[in-house]
């Protein structure tokens, strides 16, 4: 009874920091919060105050006057903008608490596990700033891999890749530990990217971050069709050449074309994870296979390309957007047991 | 392979269990497709596949990859993935228990044992300092070393609660005659209070005439002869039966202590008879008359020591010592009936004899000390005793106290 009362009172939350979306866990009421990690600040009398937070922020994004700025305060998989992270961190802890100032939570942030010692400082510090009783971090695919429901802490191997909107995580977990983990700065921010690269060279047409990433959402791919062009949609944007608003048809062949880049990266980084993979976990792996999970795990055929390059059984794990959310909430949840995963900076 | 396919077929029929498994095999049987083939294409293992569709689930390596595997199945026969799914999630219901983290707990290597050890040993060190301590105190305690009276002798003290001790002077209701009564008559009233006091130790040993005359044949025999030569008519158990409330109103104070009739009006042989038998009637006349409030010994003595001063003195047979003790002014005590009696008295001049009443020739001198006066009343009587060892000077005033 107590504990409860006391867990009301400080609602305990484990965050996923995410480069494209944040979501939060409070402790016994499971995932609350999906939001796009935007920020919009504007700017009043010289002094910046927080706009917007999330999705309302992401509709400014690549539309705001020149007083308001939608911000992505975090790039690859950290802060970018120490600040407005902390203000969007502080953000969803009163909205989780509504609106109680009172508030100080437990908070557990996963954290990139290629991210350096200073990243992971700034984002704890962040956490703090932001009004956090008690800051743990977790690395990203141990996190994954209990929100995919993997077998982690028993003695035998298992592959999880995680595509997330900065970075994609490959890393094979044994025994509770990260055996090997490789993190890659490619995910669906460099999709994006590559997508407005190539229509950009290809069409001379010009589109915006929110546009490519719809493009990549409804039409993406990582192989192209085995017969014709498949999906088509259309795209508008400006146009180079002459600079006047432009619209024209592009086809998920020529989406994949694009892609074809950072879905390489990501074969090459699984590719690389296994040959550093010791023979005993190699062989579970083949049993078993790869579990795709985050967002870029929802990209079509993305299985299918990793299946053909690696010769492996590839999943994509239920609800992969959430995993890392309900796996750090999990050990938001069983914090006594799940004590070894978590880390702190201090 | 396909003559494997086969073989397979009959099985899952017949199993109406795994719903997925047949739809997922009946699909591939109308697409046409090697089991094999598509565990190649798809890599996954045969047997994994060959699981999934006999509806052998937990044969699977986990729920998240058996997910994996169904979905990768149906939508490589052309079936909605998701739908497959759901409908493989609701039949695993059972199997799809949320895995249970235990992450692998390091074997403690602390030398310090663990709180129950440490709690079981102190309290055993409790326990056996609780024994240690009761052990030690009980050996120290010098009273738990006497040994307990023997029951025999417990009856003897308490027997007043029975036996009111009777009233010396239920004689004296004017059947004493004689000066004696009324010569005795002044120092026992004045000595009651003090007399209380009086060592316990011959009324232990010395049992009360009523009752222990049956009970101990040694003891009781002379009482009985001192009484009988006075008063043979008279039962000595009479007394302290019929003469309850006498005792009381003179001397409440004296219960256990006071001694039976015979000694202070032995003389009365033949009036002592009738009141005796009487001793209600006699009890209010008596109970004016002075109480033989002395401490001494039931059964009737016949030789009472009076002190007129502080007298340590010692009385005793050849084997064991009745008193020793410094007798105070105004004590007098009544030597138990008992043939070989001795005295020792620091001070010989402040101890008067009384021999059935009558007094003794004196032992000798203040400041004499006398060894072995026999306390025979005989001897007593005649003073032969107390001229003999005259010569016998003090050497050891110092006892006597004065």
């Amino acid at each position: 009874m107590f504990w409860r009362v006391t867990g009301w009172l400080s609602a305990d939350m484990a965050i996923d920091l995410g480069t494209a979306n944040t979501l939060v866990y409070v402790k016994g009421r499971g995932i609350v919060l999906n939001e796009p990690s935007v920020v919009a600040i504007v700017e009043v009398k010289g002094k910046k105050q927080v706009l917007a937070v999330g999705e309302e922020a992401k509709q400014m994004l690549g539309r705001t006057p020149g007083n308001i700025q939608a911000i992505r305060p975090l790039r690859d998989g950290v802060i970018a903008d120490f600040e407005v992270a902390e203000e969007m961190i502080k953000h969803f802890i009163r909205k989780v608490h509504n609106r109680r100032s009172f508030a100080s939570p437990l908070v557990i942030v996963c954290v990139p596990s290629g991210s350096t010692a200073v990243e992971r400082r700034a984002i704890q510090e962040s956490a703090e700033a932001a009004g956090a009783r008690r800051v743990y971090l977790i690395e990203e695919p141990m996190a994954a891999a209990i929100g995919a429901g993997l077998p982690v802490t028993e003695p035998t191997g298992s592959m999880v890749v995680d595509i997330g909107g900065g970075t994609t995580e490959v890393a094979v977990l044994s025994l509770g530990g990260i055996v090997y983990s490789r993190s890659v700065r490619v995910g669906g921010d460099k999709m994006d990217e590559a997508i407005i690269a190539y229509i950009r060279r290809n069409h001379n047409l010009l589109v915006g971050e929110s546009s490519a990433e719809r493009i990549k959402k409804e039409i993406g791919s990582a192989c192209p069709p085995e017969d014709g062009d498949g999906r088509t949609m259309e795209i508008k944007g400006r146009d180079l050449m002459n600079g006047v608003p432009k619209e024209l048809v592009i086809s998920e062949h020529q989406i994949a074309e694009s892609l074809a880049e950072p879905v390489s990266a990501i074969i090459e980084a699984v590719k690389v994870a296994l040959e550093h993979t010791a023979p005993e976990l190699a062989a579970d792996i083949v049993d078993k296979g790869i579990v795709l999970t985050g967002g870029g795990a929802l990209l079509s055929n993305l299985d299918f390309v990793l299946r053909h390059a690696t010769g492996l059984p590839v999943s994509i794990a239920d609800d992969p957007l959430s995993c890392v959310a309900l796996g750090t909430g999990r050990a938001l949840e069983e914090m006594k047991r799940l004590r070894n995963v978590l880390s702190t900076m201090y | 392979m396909a003559s494997n396919e086969q073989d397979q077929q009959p099985p899952p029929s017949g199993q109406p269990g795994s719903p997925v498994g047949a739809l997922l095999r009946a699909s591939r049987v109308r697409v046409g497709g090697d089991l094999q083939d598509i565990a190649n294409s798809l890599c996954i293992r045969h047997p994994y596949l060959l699981a999934i569709e006999e509806g052998r689930f937990q044969e699977l390596p986990g729920a998240t990859y058996a997910t994996g595997f169904v979905r990768a199945y149906a939508e490589h026969l052309g079936l909605d993935g998701e739908e497959v799914v759901r409908r493989f999630r609701a039949e695993t219901e059972g199997l799809r228990n949320r895995s249970r983290l235990a992450f692998p707990i390091p074997v403690s290597e602390e030398r310090i044992p663990s709180g129950v050890l440490v709690f079981a040993g102190i309290l055993l060190f409790a326990v056996a300092y609780g024994v240690w301590y009761w052990q030690s105190t009980s050996d120290r305690d010098v009273a738990g070393l006497v040994p307990d009276i023997p029951s025999r002798l417990m009856e003897l003290i308490n027997p007043p609660a029975k036996a009111p001790p009777p009233a010396a002077p239920v004689v004296a209701d004017g059947a004493a005659p004689d000066a004696q009564p009324g010569h005795e008559a002044p120092p026992v009233t004045g000595t009651p209070v003090v007399v209380s006091q009086a060592q316990p130790a011959p009324e232990q040993v010395m049992p009360p005439a009523s009752e222990s005359e049956s009970e101990d044949p040694e003891v009781p025999a002379p009482p009985v002869t001192s009484v009988a030569a006075t008063a043979p008519a008279s039962p000595v158990q009479s007394p302290p039966v019929q003469i309850p409330p006498a005792p009381a109103a003179p001397v409440p104070a004296v219960p256990t202590a006071t001694p039976p009739a015979p000694v202070v009006a032995p003389p009365a042989a033949p009036a002592a008879a009738a009141p005796a038998v009487v001793p209600p009637v006699a009890a209010p006349v008596v109970a004016a008359a002075p109480v033989a409030a002395v401490k001494g010994q039931e059964g009737g003595s016949r030789v009472v020591l009076r002190f007129t001063g502080n007298v340590w003195v010692q009385i005793r047979d050849e084997k064991t010592t009745l008193v020793t003790r410094l007798m105070r002014k105004g004590d007098t005590y009544r030597v138990p009936s008992r043939p070989g009696l001795s005295l020792v008295a620091g001070n010989a001049g402040e101890v008067e004899v009384l021999v059935d009443g009558v007094p003794a020739p004196p032992l000798g001198p203040k400041g004499l000390v006398r060894r072995d006066v026999s306390l025979d009343p005989d001897s007593l009587k005649k003073g032969s005793d107390g001229a003999a060892p005259a010569g016998e000077k003090t050497k050891e005033p110092a006892a006597a106290g004065n």
